[in-house]
């Protein structure tokens, strides 16, 4: 391989969109492993499963950027209607974890539609914002009824965090294609409205919100969450506590691996970690961003941005929560935080995106036969 | 508009929405690098602290207490450690059935004295049931120190008195040391700090032999 060549592959995005989705992934799975508290063996247990589910998750990228770009838009109506239908059993079958009904079951099997399917959401999004040039107000409207028909669900389990990165992202994106902003004015209303309510309907919500505005009010009840993951940050220092020392995320973080991966790795690998993280999102988000510039179809470009969008945005609310910029909310961090359902769904999306930034545009026969 | 006048039009505004959307992500990353770093660095020691203080609590270590030995050294009184399980639910004490089960997989024949479930653990068991405690079963493990004197009816008679005319040579002086408590009062492993150590008790040796003080019948003085 001649220096050029290799010069290209290196600065390929759809290499450096790997190597920085695997570089996170790999920053979770440290996290575990140098976060191992005690003797016990549940720490083991979890990282020969998030290592078990990195790999599984780069097999599904590869697989999945193979599949043309054709193919799933082909079948966007039937993988679309199986992320409804998935969303819509959870009220009837899921399994309860965590205050919400998130999860289904088979056996010894689980998995958590909402974090598995945002790949079908994103593709059938972007196919009608691609088809919306005729009618844009009817573009939107059908654009709209997808996102409420997805986000309805999750917002019953209740899962407020996953819906507003769904909204946020829906948002971001038609404003990136060009939609008019004087539309997104009532959906942003109504999701203003919606938020009040759920924070009215659900108490957990108004407390962590007052916990937020003034942590040290009530610092063992609403404001604890916040006090934790800055008191975890603040024990990493600059390059993290040694090996077995990560004392406050494993006993105090809720949830140290999922919603607090951050603060958690944080303290295990210390401010550099954190820099390193934040440093392969910007990547991962470069590098998406240059590989939606290459196809020539509208639906593919709007699916790259909006896989960034999202990846991004969950990404910044997650680490937003846990450095308390935002008020605490239930939220995993794209490849670093641990569970199956969250690994495989962002790497499927990564590798439906290099296989939509890859695509070019199909040369009808009769034009290639002149 | 025809078909490459509209995509150009399309690329444009994407192009430039995409550039305010990179601007805006951009100063929110700085942001949360900014916070990131204040919390690490130069706010650090504020937190650390807060943190000291809301879970590291100093606890009494108490001094192993010397042995009561007679004249030929043989020990006639000594302290042996023990660890109990009791229960931590307040009032009541009782437990639920899903509680109950995973304690009987450890414990299979718990008593129920008062909140007390079980007497002198075997080590095996205690490192059985941290985990259970962990993973959330209300209970605790109590470490105690008993008092053991040796089959002798003398000796069990008089030990309390030798207890109380040598307990300043016998009871050494104990050690503090604070250690850190988690949201349910367990304590926190690798979090011990040692403050001040014990002293062990200094053994009292008696001036009679086991059989003399039989065969008086009285007790012996050093």
């Amino acid at each position: 391989m001649n220096v050029n060549v290799k010069r290209n592959l290196l600065g390929s995005p759809s290499v450096l969109v790997a190597v920085a989705a695997f570089l996170l992934g790999v920053t979770g799975v440290l996290t575990i492993a140098s976060s191992r508290y005690d003797s016990s063996v549940y720490p083991d247990t979890l990282l020969a499963k998030q290592a078990l589910f990195l790999v599984s998750g780069m097999i599904v990228m590869f697989a999945a950027a193979a599949v043309p770009f054709r193919v799933y838009r082909k079948y966007a109506p039937v993988l679309g209607a199986a992320g409804v239908v998935l969303l819509l059993l959870l009220p009837l079958l899921g399994t309860r974890a965590n205050g919400m009904r998130g999860w289904l079951k088979f056996g010894a099997f689980s998995m958590q539609p909402s974090e598995l399917m945002k790949a079908p959401f994103l593709l059938v999004l972007s196919i009608i914002l691609a088809k919306r040039g005729k009618s844009e107000l009817r573009g939107f409207g059908l654009s709209m009824l997808w996102m409420a028909l997805w986000i309805t669900p999750v917002l019953l389990q209740p899962d407020f965090g996953t819906a507003v990165v769904y909204f946020a992202t829906f948002v971001l994106l038609y404003f990136a294609v060009g939609g008019k902003i004087a539309y997104l004015l009532p959906p942003l209303s109504v999701g203003a409205a919606v938020a009040v309510g759920f924070v009215l309907r659900h108490p957990y919500a108004w407390r962590r919100l007052c916990g937020f505005v003034d942590p040290h009010g009530d610092p063992l009840g609403s404001g604890w969450h916040s006090l934790q993951f800055e008191i975890a940050i603040a024990r990493g220092h600059l390059f993290g506590v040694k090996l077995g020392g990560a004392i406050w995320s494993n006993n105090f973080l809720p949830l140290p691996y999922n919603d607090s991966s951050y603060a958690t790795l944080s303290e295990t690998l210390g401010f550099t970690g954190g820099v390193l993280v934040c440093g392969a999102l910007v990547l991962l988000a470069s590098s998406l961003w240059r590989l939606s510039r290459r196809p020539q179809n509208p639906d593919s470009r709007i699916f790259v941005t909006g896989v960034m969008l999202l990846l991004v945005l969950q990404g910044m609310i997650h680490i937003s929560v846990n450095l308390c910029l935002l008020p605490t909310t239930g939220l995993t961090m794209p490849f670093v935080s641990y569970g199956g359902s969250s690994l495989i769904g962002c790497f499927l999306m990564l590798g439906m995106a290099l296989s939509a930034g890859n695509e070019r545009e199909e040369i009808p026969k009769k034009d290639k036969e002149n | 508009m025809d078909e490459p006048r509209k995509k150009s039009c399309f690329a444009s505004i994407f192009r430039s929405r995409i550039g305010l959307l990179a601007l805006f992500f951009a100063a929110w990353m700085l942001l949360a690098v900014g916070r990131a770093w204040y919390i690490a660095v130069p706010g650090r020691a504020i937190y650390v602290a807060a943190g000291e203080k809301m879970a590291r609590r100093t606890v009494k270590i108490p001094a192993p207490r010397g042995r009561i030995l007679d004249a030929g050294g043989r020990a006639l009184v000594w302290s042996e450690h023990f660890y109990d399980l009791v229960s931590a639910v307040p009032g009541s004490g009782r437990l639920d059935v899903d509680e109950l089960v995973a304690l009987n997989k450890v414990i299979p024949d718990m008593a129920f004295e008062d909140k007390t479930l079980r007497r002198n653990l075997t080590p095996g068991e205690v490192m059985g049931l941290e985990e259970l405690i962990r993973s959330g079963v209300r209970v605790r493990i109590v470490g105690r120190n008993e008092r053991i004197a040796i089959d002798s009816p003398v000796v069990k008679r008089l030990a309390p008195g030798w207890e109380k005319t040598y307990d300043r040579e016998l009871a050494g002086a104990s050690g503090r040391m604070s250690v850190m408590l988690d949201r349910k009062g367990n304590w926190i492993r690798h979090s011990v700090k040692l403050i001040s150590p014990t002293i062990r008790g200094s053994d009292v040796r008696l001036e009679q032999t086991l059989s003399e003080l039989e065969s008086s019948g009285s007790g012996g003085g050093k």
